[in-house]
């Protein structure tokens, strides 16, 4: 998992830096608080999600249903569109090593593994996602936290996603509604700050009939929560809706379908096929209804169109843009135009303006606006004898 | 050359933000050095072959234009330009950024072997291949001519800071060892995982 690139090693770590001399340990004390001032704290905004306004880069996620709703096939769905860098529900999806902690028991992953291998016929021997079978202690202080980095930072694998299948299965015989679920949050929040990445937890509905649609135990986990998804699967169908019930520093109003298909995966002792399930497609459901917006043409575009059409019908010449035995079409050369919007430009602008200012408005108003009409195809332009010549389609 | 332009741009899928229009315009009105012999052979003498030369696609390829300095290391077309200011010849290319879309203009000065931008909408030359699916790691050149002469399979950093965001998550690849170091040094300030950087493995020697 470590070294995919035959023919490359891994650049080796700086060499370590000599131990501070006496009197400076107030100073790296004080380093590990680094404040930034106003005009340091900057948002890039190209790093923040690692499936497109669906799941942040960084944090706490959970993927929730009742028993059957596909949420463990749904979570190494994207596991995997994550691992091989493949958009997720028609999104981008920041690709890199996901950790799947199978702690319900990892024959079931190994099934699925098995389906994805036969269905995705491209799919690439190795595939970096890799695989926890043990149920680690996640529902004490610090329970096997310490284990699991280690065990992680061992293997040489730096993952931008765990998944942590089931809350309930790493929670053990902890409170679920107290202290258990909330060293939980804990440990999960310090896996995600330690390797900079998401932990995605797969989770149960509640047990009341009035507590299908939210999750199950103490509410520090709904809290700690960056993002929350909500598997609900259709009666009698092998699909499930997912709904995305909380995306922190966004409005959330996504609704996902994914649909399954079974894969026979071999055939066991009596000669039976052995099948599974697995992820066909994702894709939006019930997308709100947006209004169509009327197509707005900027003043620029509008004055640009009229200077062309006042121009082809005063200044056209006819020309044979097709050749020789294609049709004629009075067009106008684009030198023409742009001297006249020029001059419309000049003749708004007021005696004070800056003529360096005036210029560049020209310009930009001419290569801007001219290059949208010929997208828009409101006009033609082929270049002719040396002249970009335009004209009505 | 004979080209239509709004078939271009229909047929390109590239051509969809609003700042794309603005750069087809401009890099449209530059000259092709592709179909010139004299200048073709110089770029030859450097290194850099024909994939380097044509790019990936008709707006990727060079083109020859009279370019000024701006003083954020940005370049302004000469004529256009107002300041006064010396103009340069460069080789002009259309850049992607990260989606795909035609961002903006690079201007690259083989004497000096500098680049500049129109606009600064990309971090890096190549800015389009890095999320896509790869066999090889990807290549981080430390000079734009060293980039071209790889045919332009890589990216060439021009704003460490926003790259270092960018790559944070990839597995990269440098030159040598000295360049893989010049790689972290340049993106460590930046963020708080580094890439993780391959460098050719050493032979064993037998």
């Amino acid at each position: 998992m470590t070294e995919h690139f035959r023919g490359f090693q891994e650049l080796a770590d700086e060499p370590p830096e000599a131990p501070p001399p006496e009197g400076a340990v107030e100073a790296v004390t004080a380093a590990r608080f680094k404040l930034e001032r106003w005009s340091e704290i900057t948002f890039e905004p190209r790093g923040e999600w690692l499936i497109k306004k669906v799941l942040p880069r960084r944090g706490l996620a959970a993927i929730y249903g009742k028993p059957g709703s596909f949420k463990s096939f749904v979570a190494l769905h994207i596991g995997l569109s994550v691992a091989l860098g493949r958009p997720w529900a028609s999104r981008r999806v920041a690709q890199g090593a996901v950790v799947y902690i199978a702690a319900e028991g990892a024959g079931g992953l190994r099934k699925r593994k098995a389906g994805y291998v036969e269905d995705w016929r491209d799919l690439p021997a190795e595939v970096d996602l890799a695989l926890v079978s043990a149920a680690p202690n996640l529902g004490a202080a610090p329970g096997d936290l310490a284990a699991l980095i280690a065990a992680v930072e061992t293997a040489g694998i730096k993952p931008v996603m765990i998944v942590v299948d089931t809350v309930a299965k790493t929670i053990g015989a902890a409170d679920e509604n107290g202290t258990g679920m909330t060293a939980f949050v804990g440990n999960a929040g310090a896996l995600a700050q330690h390797f900079d990445c998401l932990v995605l937890a797969v989770h149960h509905v509640g047990l009341g009939e009035d507590a299908q649609k939210r999750m199950r135990g103490h509410s520090s986990l709904h809290g700690a929560l960056d993002a929350q998804i909500l598997c609900d699967r259709r009666e009698g169908e092998n699909s499930t809706t997912l709904t995305l019930q909380k995306l922190k520093d966004d409005v959330s109003d996504v609704k996902l379908s994914a649909r399954l298909t079974r894969v026979v995966v071999g055939v066991d002792e009596d000669g039976e096929e052995a099948t599974t399930l697995v992820v066909d497609e994702v894709v939006e459901t019930d997308a709100p209804a947006t209004e169509q917006r009327a197509r707005i043409v900027p003043r620029s575009q509008r004055l640009l169109s009229d200077i062309i059409v006042a121009a082809i019908d005063d200044a056209g010449e006819a020309v044979r843009p097709f050749g020789l035995d294609g049709p004629p079409v009075r067009a106008v050369s684009d030198e023409i135009i742009r001297s006249r919007l020029y001059a419309a430009i000049a003749e708004k602008a007021s005696p004070d303006d800056d003529p360096d200012k005036v210029a560049e408005r020209q310009r930009k108003a001419f290569s801007r606006s001219i290059a949208d009409l010929l997208k828009a195809k409101t006009f033609t332009a082929r270049d002719i004898k040396g002249r970009r010549m335009l004209w009505l389609p | 050359m004979n080209y239509c332009i709004p078939n271009l741009a229909v047929a390109h899928d590239a051509l969809t933000s609003p700042n794309c229009s603005a750069i087809l315009t401009e890099i449209l009105e530059c000259a092709l050095v592709t179909i010139e012999p004299r200048i073709h052979a110089e770029l030859f003498g450097l290194g850099v072959r024909w994939r380097g030369v044509i790019g990936e696609d008709f707006f990727g390829a060079l083109r020859l234009e009279a370019i000024v300095a701006a003083d954020d290391g940005k370049f302004e077309f000469a004529k256009y330009d107002m300041s006064g200011r010396p103009a340069a010849r460069a080789f002009l290319f259309g850049c992607y950024d990260r989606l795909s879309d035609l961002a903006d203009i690079a201007a690259w000065q083989p004497e000096a072997d500098t680049i500049r931008l129109l606009q600064g909408s990309v971090a890096m030359l190549g800015e389009h291949l890095i999320d896509i699916p790869r066999v090889a790691p990807l290549q981080v050149f430390s000079s734009p001519l060293q980039w071209l002469r790889a045919d332009r399979a890589g990216v060439y950093i021009i704003d460490p800071r926003r790259a270092a965001a960018m790559l944070e998550f990839h597995t990269v690849a440098a030159a040598d060892e000295p360049a893989g170091r010049a790689l972290r040094a340049q993106l460590a300030p930046f963020t708080r995982r580094l890439p993780k950087i391959l460098i050719p493995a050493e032979k064993s020697g037998d």
